[in-house]
């Protein structure tokens, strides 16, 4: 069964890289937020995860909770291709039904996953017969006995709550990532840190919970400036090649009240083309809004990093980092995964698919 | 002049002060030209750059320059965003000559905006003079006021404010207009001033908080309500900030027009803010008129251009008086202008980052 269903996969995969490549792209357009330019970032990257090879890694470690279980997949808002993988592992771990539920804003890609499946299999199926919450309540009668649920905490608590104790669940929690970098280890290729923070920061608009909310610098103040000055001309280099999403009013109007703020108490701070940055010197943990605002923090040591993080070590997903700090960045409480600079949308497909390794999200058996 | 007020300005700010008094006791019937107004908005900008690095920053960063066109002379002046005041000093003078704060409201965890004056008496000018045009025209009223005592909150700009145009308005000084006492509603008390006013036909105001009106209309019984005299005026405003459970504006409005058996046209809204010193009435249902020292203009968020006439934009509020702090503020509120005034579409939403709702009240609570 594992073969037919990795060939199945690979089908399906070459399907969205070839012959509905423009579908592709017009649903995650449409799905957003994004622009046509990143919609075809995300595509080859996403794609490109997934080869014979990978996929039989993949399978090499089964999940009991699919194999021959029909599960249900609850989407949530979030980067446009996530549901690729929140379908296929279920189905690759040989789960009886993959019964899917799309998030109210971006159905169109998940529309196109489940229709290019059927032209292999009728595991894969849609539901779209009404809310979440009618969903979730549905699963019983569909004789479902594992549900993967995507959302916000508190989401995910109702459903922990209401959801029938026959059914196991998987949540994926919302989260967080951070870049933690130094001086020693940047200075060695200034280019090349540059570019790959400002990738980090680009890649998504920084819109999903594996994007960096700031960057903290353990450097000296002069470096700090010239670095941050370096990545932003890369921010501006990305916004012709991979320009952001469109913003609504009140998303620019956020922008705008953070940037004034940030203008106001920064040490220094840029407002480029579809960006801006500011370098803090105060050591305090500071939130962006996202879209591409990333505020740099400068610290003496990693100490000072792991002070600032401790509050909110719980909830980070990915830590980005050089190879020097590596071994030692993940903060106390933290579980976040570890990845060179650069790599920060580049989660693993092993097991459930972790990309989210924190305790309380860990798999709840049934109960 | 007040001699602590003189002291904590320099020789152009006492100028400048001392134009902005004039101006205001001139009223709304004065003959201020756009182009004269626009042009001390600007020497008063300038003048706080020089006096307040935060505002210079912010200048800065949004590219506004000394070039000037002379005919647009507002192109040169930068709203500080209302968030700003959270987490920088935006004062014109030392803090040794702050008399006093006002803070914007907000629950215990969230940080609050600061708006320090110097000297009170241009503000209390500004209170005086456009409520006698806009909303208390008559010689004297009976009161009402549901905000927090000045005595229990002296943080709080509209329980000055209230307490002021009481102390200006009333006709019986020796009452107690205040109905919140430690949280909660004296609704004995609102009763017997509903009524008072019934039978000696003086009219009424009631004033305060949206939430307040809330709290009373929830404390008294349903069959409650009070024909209050011609000339009563009743003004609801601002939000109900988690207080109170939350009413559309017509839903506040019926809520109103039953109680108390007035139309429409005897609601006024105010809108204002901490960070201000003058505030806006409404003159027709959701159009507020502004007195000839403030202009409110519909801003894109991404460029800062004004939009035409009638057409949605962020509201930047320029405010001759508020010479202690910025002459600029931009705010979070989405809004139109008109010919006749301006319209408030409701306030962009908070720039809460994507990710765990969880982690980030972790944040915000955390020092």
């Amino acid at each position: 069964m594992t073969d037919a269903r990795i060939s199945h996969i690979l089908q399906v995969i070459s399907d969205l890289s070839q012959n509905s490549l423009a579908s592709a792209i017009d649903a995650l357009t449409q799905d957003g937020p994004m622009t046509e330019p990143m919609a075809r970032w995300a595509l080859d990257t996403t794609l490109a995860r997934y080869s014979q090879k990978s996929l039989e890694q993949i399978a090499r470690y089964p999940v009991e909770e699919f194999c021959n279980q029909r599960c249900a997949v609850l989407l949530a808002q979030s980067v446009a291709v996530a549901p690729l993988r929140a379908i296929i592992v279920p189905y690759l771990h040989g789960a009886a039904s993959v019964l899917v539920r799309a998030s109210s804003n971006q159905q169109h890609f998940v529309s196109l996953i489940v229709q290019l499946f059927s032209k292999y299999t009728d595991v894969v199926r849609l539901w779209s017969s009404g809310s979440s919450q009618q969903f979730v309540a549905s699963l019983p009668s569909e004789n479902v006995a594992c549900l993967v649920a995507y959302g916000a905490d508190e989401t995910l608590e109702k459903i922990a709550a209401n959801l029938d104790r026959s059914i196991g669940l998987y949540a994926h929690g919302h989260g967080w990532g951070t870049i933690i970098v130094d001086q020693e280890s940047v200075q060695t290729n200034l280019a090349y840190y540059a570019n790959a923070i400002a990738r980090d920061v680009a890649h998504y608009d920084q819109h999903g919970c594996l994007s960096p909310q700031c960057v903290l610098l353990i450097g000296d103040r002069e470096f700090s400036l010239e670095f941050c000055g370096r990545i932003t001309q890369q921010l501006d280099e990305l916004s012709v090649i991979l320009p952001r999403y469109s913003l609504s009013m009140q998303e620019s109007a956020m922008c705008l009240q953070w940037q004034g703020t940030m203008a106001a108490r920064a040490h220094w701070f840029r407002r480029g083309k579809q960006h801006s940055i500011a370098l803090l010197t105060e050591r305090e943990w500071t939130t962006s809004p996202g879209w591409r605002n990333i505020p740099v923090i400068q610290l003496e040591s990693l100490d000072q990093a792991h002070q600032l993080l401790a509050p909110v070590a719980h909830w980070l997903t990915t830590i980005a980092t050089t190879d020097t700090l590596m071994p030692s960045v993940l903060p106390q409480g933290a579980k976040a995964r570890l990845v060179p600079v650069g790599q920060m949308q580049n989660p693993p497909l092993d097991g459930d698919g972790y990309e989210d390794p924190r305790p309380c999200y860990t798999p709840i058996n049934k109960r | 002049m007040n001699s602590s007020q003189s002291l904590a300005l320099d020789q152009e700010g006492n100028d400048l002060w001392e134009t902005i008094k004039e101006i205001v006791s001139l009223g709304f019937n004065q003959s201020l030209s756009q182009h004269d107004r626009d042009t001390l908005a600007l020497r008063i900008f300038r003048w706080q750059r020089s006096r307040c690095s935060a505002i210079n920053r912010v200048a800065m960063a949004f590219g506004v320059d000394d070039q000037v066109d002379p005919q647009d002379p507002l192109s040169a002046i930068v709203g500080i965003p209302t968030d700003a005041y959270k987490t920088s000093r935006i004062s014109c003078f030392s803090k040794e000559y702050t008399q006093r704060t006002f803070y914007t409201s907000g629950t215990t965890k969230e940080v609050k905006g600061v708006h320090e004056f110097a000297n009170l008496d241009l503000y209390d000018q500004v209170i005086d003079v456009i409520a006698k045009q806009c909303l208390l025209p008559r010689e004297g009223y009976r009161f009402v006021l549901l905000a927090q005592d000045p005595r229990e909150n002296p943080h709080s700009s509209l329980g000055y404010m209230l307490e002021r145009l009481w102390k200006q308005n009333t006709v019986d000084p020796t009452a107690r207009p205040g109905m919140i006492e430690n949280n909660t509603i004296a609704v004995e008390r609102a009763r017997a001033s509903f009524q008072r006013s019934v039978v000696d036909q003086i009219p009424l105001a009631i004033l305060g908080a949206s939430f307040g009106f809330v709290h009373l209309h929830d404390a008294l019984g349903d069959d409650e309500h009070w024909k209050i005299p011609d000339g009563s005026v009743i003004m609801p405003t601002g939000g109900f900030k988690g207080k109170s459970r939350e009413l559309s504006s017509q839903e506040l409005f019926d809520l109103i027009a039953h109680r108390w058996e007035v139309p429409r046209t005897s609601i006024v809204q105010e809108y204002g803010m901490t960070e201000l010193t003058s505030h806006a009435y409404e003159h027709i249902p959701n159009r507020y008129i502004c007195p000839p020292w403030m202009i409110v203009t519909a801003v894109d968020p991404e460029s800062l251009a004004p939009k035409p006439l009638g057409e949605v934009g962020v509201l930047r509020v320029i405010d001759l008086a508020n010479i202690g702090s910025c002459v600029a503020v931009q705010t979070a509120d989405l809004g139109r202008v008109y010919a006749d005034g301006f319209e408030v579409l409701g306030r962009v939403a908070g720039a809460t980052p994507r990710g765990c709702a969880r982690g980030i009240d972790a944040v915000l609570s955390h020092d």
